[in-house]
């Protein structure tokens, strides 16, 4: 319940500033309602458990990102510009982009809606006193494949914190495989836990994304320095 | 361990609303001490008219701020300007969330720890507030409308950017040792005695750190933000009264809170040769506060004792420290402690080769600076150019 609230409210700001980003006509003022929405976002991280994920975005982007963002248009003046035309002639592009990405969202919510898309709140109906679902099985199997558990440890180390008496996941009712399954999710939200999938399981996209990042850098150097004789003394 | 949710709710609510009036207090204490110190540096008595020893200055100090005109200029960005003071007292307070100032209290059979929220993220979460601190300095000085504000404020955000990266890097090592990013966990694992603290096994990343953390404060030696001389009053020259006020008090509450995660990080915490645990489940807990505060008013009395001891550095000196020295020491810091510690576990070795590493690093920037030294131009400069060959 105090999720669901806490869902409202940070969506309705991370909306909201969104809009203001775009609204806005002075640069910084834009700017920072754009850091209004990184902090939303933030705070829904920290609503879905991933508390990680969460400190990592306020780091980089709300931190990191959008200081340089302010330090650019404070150097380069950008402020005096309040009077330029907010409209140009990518309009209609614009407005296509705008629709297909609209009627995306629409049909991605009409489909969680009806329950035939994903969605973690499914969990929450199943009846109480009845044995495991398939559903919840399979749920905890996609939690093993994506976190590199096992069974063993599941069985050794979550479930007895859950049920005291129990020691399989097999044997659980619904309602403790809920609470297993939310106790899962919340641990893996943890940093030990994102660093083992990260250096094992997705090592190579890790460590591609880093070549990304330095080739970069380097090409940032290499345009930044200029070869005029003259100049370069 | 698990407290019932209304023992939880008002223990914290408790907790919460004491540790801001501490900090409060602690600001209050901190302007009285460094005039005082500052007074005594520099051979004077320093503030001794209101109240025996002038202890009620900083009352005064306050009832001045808040009789003063308040004063809007015209020019101004009217919201940001008004946001600016604000948003920076935020990541001061909000940071004390999660340093735990002392073990904990047994309170009618409830054992209460003496930290508002221990979150297994904590270090990351103080890293993530403290990369907001620059936001009040920035925005207040580009809403100020003002040249030397402007300047003072891109001056603060470079300084801050840079000094960041060092303060992030030079608690890497520490998080190795520790395997968990916990404050309360890292303070318990340093264990009672001075010698198994963090600061002698990270001796070299403790140095950077409170450099970092000097920076971070934006107080001498790395005040180029605010320099008088050159900017008027850099960042916050057209705020005045309760506002003005306001960016003073971030400033000491920006130390303190530094002090505090300082203490916590490389200092053991609240743990001293075994005092905290003196005196049953609830004087120990008090104990252990009092070992806390001792310790970070160590931290607070360098701070003031640095600024009135060391000038201030030239803009392209403060760059070359954070970029070409802190940098590479905190580099090489994480790449000594990793190796060590994958092959031999011993902290003892960690801590003598963290050093030698450290000087290492040191001797080949010092000699690559000076190596690759241009010779500075023949100019004539007038009477600067006789001061330099009469002294040469």
């Amino acid at each position: 319940m105090a999720e669901q609230i806490l869902f409202i409210i940070f969506g309705i700001l991370a909306v909201g500033s969104a809009i203001c980003v775009i609204a806005f006509k002075n640069p910084i003022h834009s700017a920072l309602a754009l850091v209004l929405t990184f902090f939303s976002l933030a705070g829904l991280f920290i609503s879905l458990g991933a508390y990680f994920v969460a400190a990592v975005q306020v780091i980089v982007y709300a931190g990191a990102i959008m200081v340089l963002f302010l330090f650019v248009i404070m150097l380069l003046n950008l402020g005096r510009l309040q009077a330029a035309r907010q409209i140009n002639k990518a309009k209609v592009f614009a407005v296509i982009v705008g629709i297909i990405l609209a009627a995306e969202a629409i049909y991605i919510g009409i489909r969680v809606y009806d329950g035939t898309a994903v969605s973690p709140s499914q969990a929450g109906s199943a009846v109480v006193g009845a044995a495991i679902t398939t559903e919840q099985l399979d749920q905890i199997a996609t939690l093993e494949s994506t976190y590199q558990l096992d069974r063993a440890e599941i069985n050794s180390t979550y479930v007895p914190k859950i049920a005291e008496q129990k020691s399989t996941v097999e044997t659980l009712t619904a309602s403790e495989a809920n609470q297993l399954i939310e106790k899962l999710q919340g641990e893996m939200g943890k940093p030990d836990r994102i660093g083992t999938v990260l250096f094992t399981k997705f090592l190579l996209p890790f460590e591609v994304t880093s070549l990304i990042l330095l080739a970069a850098l380097i090409g940032v150097i290499v345009l930044v320095k200029r070869e005029d004789p003259d100049t370069a003394a | 361990m698990d407290l019932p949710l209304n023992v939880l709710i008002i223990s914290s609510l408790i907790k919460i609303v004491v540790v801001v009036h501490i900090l409060l207090i602690g600001v209050m204490g901190m302007i009285l001490a460094e005039r005082k110190v500052s007074g005594w540096i520099q051979d004077r008595h320093g503030p001794n008219r209101v109240g025996p020893w002038g202890i009620l200055q900083p009352i005064a100090d306050g009832i001045k701020f808040l009789l003063k005109e308040d004063l809007v200029p015209d020019h101004v960005d009217k919201p940001v300007y008004l946001l600016a003071p604000a948003i920076i007292l935020v990541p001061a307070l909000v940071t004390c969330g999660v340093v735990p100032f002392g073990s904990s209290i047994t309170v009618s059979g409830y054992e209460i720890p003496l930290q508002i929220a221990d979150i297994n993220i904590g270090v990351l979460y103080i890293l993530a507030i403290t990369s907001l601190g620059v936001y009040g300095v920035v925005l207040g000085a580009w809403a100020s409308n003002n040249k030397y504000s402007l300047l003072g404020g891109l001056r603060s955000s470079a300084q801050m950017i840079s000094y960041e990266l060092t303060l992030g890097l030079s608690l890497i090592g520490v998080l190795i040792l520790s395997s968990s990013l916990s404050l309360r966990e890292i303070a318990i694992q340093q264990g009672s005695y001075p010698w198994t603290w963090n600061f002698l096994i990270h001796f070299p990343a403790f140095l950077a750190f409170t450099t970092a953390a000097f920076a971070e404060t934006n107080r001498l030696p790395f005040d180029l933000a605010e320099a008088e001389q050159e900017l008027v009053g850099g960042y916050h020259t057209e705020y005045s009264s309760m506002k003005f006020a306001m960016y003073f008090m971030a400033e000491y509450m920006h130390m303190i809170v530094g002090s505090a995660v300082a203490v916590t990080l490389f200092f053991g915490g609240w743990q001293f040769f075994g005092l905290e645990t003196v005196g049953g489940p609830f004087w120990s807990g008090l104990i252990s506060v009092g070992i806390f505060f001792v310790k970070t008013a160590f931290f607070l009395f360098v701070f003031i004792w640095v600024r009135w001891t060391l000038p201030r550095f030239r803009y392209d000196q403060l760059m070359n420290l954070g970029w070409k020295f802190l940098l590479p020491i905190t580099l090489a810091s994480i790449v000594v402690t990793a190796t060590v510690w994958a092959f031999t576990q011993s902290k003892v070795l960690v801590g003598i080769l963290n050093v030698v590493v450290a000087c290492i690093v040191v001797a080949i920037v010092s000699t690559t600076l000076v190596m690759t030294r241009e010779p500075e131009p023949v100019e004539d400069r007038g009477i600067l150019s006789f001061t330099k060959e009469s002294s040469s």
